[in-house]
């Protein structure tokens, strides 16, 4: 099914792409949810402004990579918010990035250039 | 916040704005929880500079995407590639921008400030000045008097007779209808308890004249003359504040003054006449006869509005109504022989006439405050270019065309302009909010100030202006040192530094003498001897209820309960009561003559006014009395009336002879002189007392009373006890106002006051953008001249004289921008004679004190980075490269 899609040529893609997708990677969020999830996975290292986050989502539903999702729960509905999941496209993209990046990395510890490599 | 949301195309808005608009409030509250307010702040003012960056991308980002090198895409039209281009300068500009945070700060502030100023003032200005009346066809909406024939200035008021004529024989005129106002109001009684409305009183043409139809049921008409009068129509706030905005009013009854009157109509939210706060109109002839006998021809009481017949002008309506006040003065000679004319005034010129000239001084302020700005970006953008100017040679060099190095130039302007455009309009919706409610009263109309569609596209004509006034020169400039850095030659860029520095010093200069003699003006008001001593006096002000006070005797009672009750208070030391509080408004006219003089042909009699006091009430307001006696509890026998008259009375009845003792006479019979006491103020703090009787209250009650009570070093601490007096007298009879005479005071000069406030806010940002601009051109020029002065140093001149040659370079264009300022003060400040108060517009003190201040701030400015440049050691400073 994966493999169905051509992922090739949407590579590579931006590190903010990436992290949306990623955060995504667990179920459906609003924006400040995706926000506080990219946070937390860099420890801070990358914070987003509100204004970057949404012209990059634009791009992504224009894309077809993610999509609106009803609210998770029901009961605590804020009607302003919107909720995104990914969709088959963006797992397909995603996973495309993620292999490039791995032998990108491969390659890297292959020449010493990335840490985790000092036994070789 | 949401206004950065506006830097979005608006399909972007609509699909993501809500969701945006929450996360980056969260985003701002998690901050604050996290680091406090600063954090907050600091995290709103990082979303709201990316909101911007972004929103402006996605605008651009369909121009981006074909800027992008695409083989199919090389062959273009021109004009495409003028769009690709322009977008490119855009792109260019923005990334400018971001990467000189500080630059771009100072320079959006100093943008918003003056766009946000000139916006906000710019929509009070539109509301109350240019915008028509909220009437239909306004333009034909005029107030008349009847006046002198000889003397049209001369004006009087109408009496029902009289308009009853003009209305029936004039040939001008659409509709003619008559008001008054009692500025204590009514006291109404609903099912919800009593409370007191603005009332005016109105005859049929009032409502047909102003052309407004109600918004339900009906307005005063002439068969509500003829048959029962007692019918009121309500504004849009009594409607909905005090019945609940319920329709089915209409046809109800409410209780007026103890009698029931009925509900025949509600006006619509924009209709507020003759006063912003007017809350009910009742017709005129609800006013019973006895208190004001309205039959008579010679009662004029009331204040007339008229529209004009269709296709009519001012002129042949005068011409007309003239035809008739000589008509009626030979038909009328005891009552009319002095009116043979007729005045005739457009209604929004009545209206808007006292705070014209404030608004436009205050406009004119932020102007010069806009100009000022646009210069010291102007010289920011100057500098930058000095810097740039490498850059751009290069550019030139390359083959750039001027024209295209000026364009690119003008983008950053404009972008620039437009920034600090987008944040001043933020800065005005907040300031006419806190202009308008810090003026209040002062300004009439000011419930119609918003900021609209008119107002915004008077901000972004500002901005786009601004922008080429600051960006046109340096562009200029800039590309004419490429071409000249081309050609090999160097360019000097300290005489249009200079020009700037003359400029801005000579402008501020204008707005510091004007703030100035409102300063004078306000201070000369503050000086004023009102007459009596407002310290330690409590006023009282109410109507007493005609209802449950029918007779006259019936209230003199509660009057005199009244006072002996405050008297018997703890800290009250003495007590009166007066018709009108001094400053509030003038006593009813009266015309005598002196019994033993030949009587006056009838009409030309002198005047005076008249003001019925208790006795005490001198001595409560602390007014002197200079001869004879005061008036006492004896003094109320109606066959031998007493009076006590004030200084001015006396100087022109008697051409400054003693009173005390003489009688004068009056159309109700012989009034004796027992007193004279010391001039006051009474209608205003800068105009002096006009004659006046003060007439025992006894005699000649009227239901409006103010009460003086003076006790203590803080009077309003008797309030409380002063409303518990009252309301064991009456528990139904509502209190008008109670408030201390200082605090009267200060109101009655709140206009000017304010007026002040802003003049000198504007003046002094004014005067720190200027000392701003200064120190930026000479720290430049000094910075530029570093290896100059090392040389000088080391050929031994001293520190000192380095010193004073900068600072002698720096004030010359100072001192000549100043000299230029004084002049152009001279013919402006003018127009701002009206506003000003013992001050002459040429005031010698004032125009020095504020070329001192001005001088000094320029010399604080120049000496800094003076001083730090002759510190430089010569050795390093000969190691820079000139």
């Amino acid at each position: 099914m994966v493999n169905t899609h051509d992922t090739q040529g949407c590579l590579p893609l931006t590190p903010l792409a990436l992290h949306v997708l990623v955060a995504l990677g667990n179920g459906e969020l609003h924006g400040y949810g995706i926000i506080k999830d990219i946070e937390e996975r860099t420890d801070g290292g990358l914070t987003l402004r509100s204004g970057t986050l949404y012209t990059a989502l634009q791009r992504l539903l224009e894309a077809g990579w993610i999509e609106d999702a009803p609210p998770p729960d029901a009961a605590a509905v804020d009607p302003r918010r919107r909720y995104y999941r990914i969709t088959e496209l963006g797992r397909a993209v995603a996973a495309a990035e993620s292999a490039r990046l791995a032998r990108m990395l491969a390659d890297a510890r292959e020449r010493r250039l990335a840490p985790g490599d000092a036994g070789a | 916040m949401g206004a950065c949301l506006l830097a979005f195309p608006r399909a972007f808005r609509l699909e993501q704005g809500n969701d945006l608009r929450s996360t980056v409030s969260d985003r701002i509250e998690a901050a604050r929880r996290r680091g406090g307010a600063v954090a907050g702040w600091r995290a709103a003012l990082a979303e709201c500079a990316d909101l911007i960056a972004c929103g402006g991308r996605e605008r651009l980002r369909p121009h981006l995407r074909r800027l992008r090198p695409d083989p199919r895409r090389l062959r273009r039209n021109r004009k495409e590639n003028a769009m690709d281009a322009i977008a490119a300068d855009l792109r260019f500009a923005l990334r400018g921008l971001r990467r000189r945070p500080a630059f771009t700060a100072m320079v959006l502030a100093t943008l918003a400030l003056g766009i946000g100023a000139n916006t906000a003032l710019f929509s009070v200005l539109d509301a109350v000045l240019l915008r028509p009346l909220p009437y239909p066809e306004p333009e034909r909406l005029v107030r008349v008097w009847p006046s002198a024939a000889e003397d049209p200035g001369s004006t009087t008021a109408f009496s029902l007779p009289d308009w009853e004529d003009w209305a029936q024989r004039n040939r001008t005129l659409q509709a003619i209808g008559l008001y008054s106002t009692t500025p204590s109001g009514q006291s109404i009684t609903t099912d919800r308890g009593a409370f007191e409305l603005e009332t005016a009183y109105v005859t049929p043409g009032f409502f047909e004249a102003l052309g407004t139809p109600p918004l339900l049921g009906r307005t005063v008409e002439p068969s509500d003359i003829e048959g029962d009068p007692r019918v009121v129509v309500l504004s849009h706030r009594s409607w909905t504040q005090r019945f609940a905005a319920d329709p089915s009013i209409v046809g109800d009854d409410v209780t007026l003054k103890g009698r029931s009157f009925r509900v025949v109509g509600v006006m619509p939210p924009d209709f507020a006449f003759p006063e912003s706060g007017t809350e009910i109109w009742v017709p005129v002839q609800v006013i019973p006869s006895s208190s004001i006998p309205m039959e008579l021809r010679p009662v004029r009481f009331l204040e007339a509005v008229a529209r004009l017949a269709p296709g009519t002008s001012i002129e042949q309506a005068t011409a007309d109504l003239s035809g008739i006040a000589r008509a009626l003065a030979e038909e009328h000679p005891d009552t009319n022989a002095w009116i043979g004319g007729a005045l005739l005034r457009p209604l929004h010129a009545t209206i808007v006439g006292d705070v014209r000239t404030s608004l436009l001084v205050l406009f004119a302020g932020v102007g010069i405050l806009l100009l000022i700005g646009c210069v010291n970006v102007a010289h920011l953008l100057l500098a930058r270019a000095t810097a740039r100017r490498q850059e751009i040679a290069i550019r030139g060099a390359m083959g750039a065309a001027r024209g295209r190095l000026i364009r690119q130039l003008l983008t950053e302007s404009l972008v620039l302009a437009l920034l600090g455009g987008l944040a001043g309009v933020g800065l005005a919706l907040a300031g006419v909010r806190w202009l308008v409610a810090g003026a209040g009263d002062l300004l009439p109309r000011g419930g119609e100030v918003a900021v609209d569609l008119r107002v915004l596209v008077f901000a972004l004509a500002a901005s786009l202006v601004t922008g080429l006034l600051f960006g046109l020169a340096p562009a200029w400039r800039i590309s004419r040192h490429a071409t000249h850095a081309a050609a090999g030659r160097r360019a000097t860029s300290t005489r249009g530094g200079r020009g700037l520095v003359a400029f801005e010093v000579g402008v501020a200069l204008i707005l510091l003498v004007g703030a100035g003699l409102m300063v004078r003006t306000l201070d000369r008001l503050y000086r004023v001897d009102p007459g009596f001593d407002p310290a330690g006096l409590l006023a009282v002000e109410l109507t007493i209820s005609d209802a449950r006070y029918p007779e006259r005797s019936q209230y003199l009672a509660f009057y005199h309960e009244a006072m002996e009750r405050f008297a018997a208070l703890p800290g009250v030391e003495e007590v009166g009561s007066i018709r009108w509080l001094p400053l509030r408004r003038d006593g009813e006219t009266l015309s005598y003559w002196l019994p033993d003089r030949p009587e006056p042909p009838p009409g030309q009699e002198p005047s005076a006014r008249i003001l019925q006091v208790s006795p005490g009430v001198m001595r409560a307001l602390g007014v002197p009395l200079l001869e004879g006696r005061p008036l006492d509890e004896s003094d109320r026998a109606p066959e031998a009336p007493v009076a006590l008259v004030n200084q001015a009375f006396a100087r022109e009845a008697f051409g400054g002879e003693s009173p005390v003792g003489r009688s004068i006479a009056t159309g109700a019979g012989e009034v004796a002189l027992v007193g004279l006491v010391a001039d006051i103020r009474q209608r205003a703090l800068d105009e002096p007392a006009v004659p006046t009787l003060y007439l025992p209250q006894a005699l000649s009650p009227r239901r409006g009373m103010t009460f003086l009570l003076r006790g203590g070093v803080d009077p309003l601490a008797l309030a409380g006890d002063v409303r518990t007096v009252l309301q064991e007298i009456d528990p139904a009879q509502p209190i008008t106002q109670i408030s201390s005479m200082e605090q009267i005071v200060r109101d009655s000069v709140s206009r000017p006051r304010f007026l002040t406030t802003l003049l000198v806010g504007i003046a002094s940002i004014a005067l720190l953008l200027a000392g701003v601009g200064v120190y930026g051109v000479i720290a430049q020029q000094t910075a530029r001249r570093v290896a100059e002065l090392g040389v000088r140093t080391a050929l031994g001149a001293r520190r000192t004289t380095l010193l004073a040659m900068v600072v002698r370079q720096g004030m010359t264009p100072v001192v000549f921008g100043a000299a230029l300022g004084l002049l152009a003060a001279l013919v402006v400040t003018r127009w701002m004679e009206s506003v000003l108060f013992e001050v002459a517009p040429a005031d010698p003190a004032t125009y020095a004190i504020a070329a001192l201040t001005l001088i000094a701030t320029a010399l604080g400015a120049t000496v800094i980075p003076a001083l730090s440049a002759t510190r430089v050691d010569p050795v390093a400073a000969l190691r820079v490269d000139a």
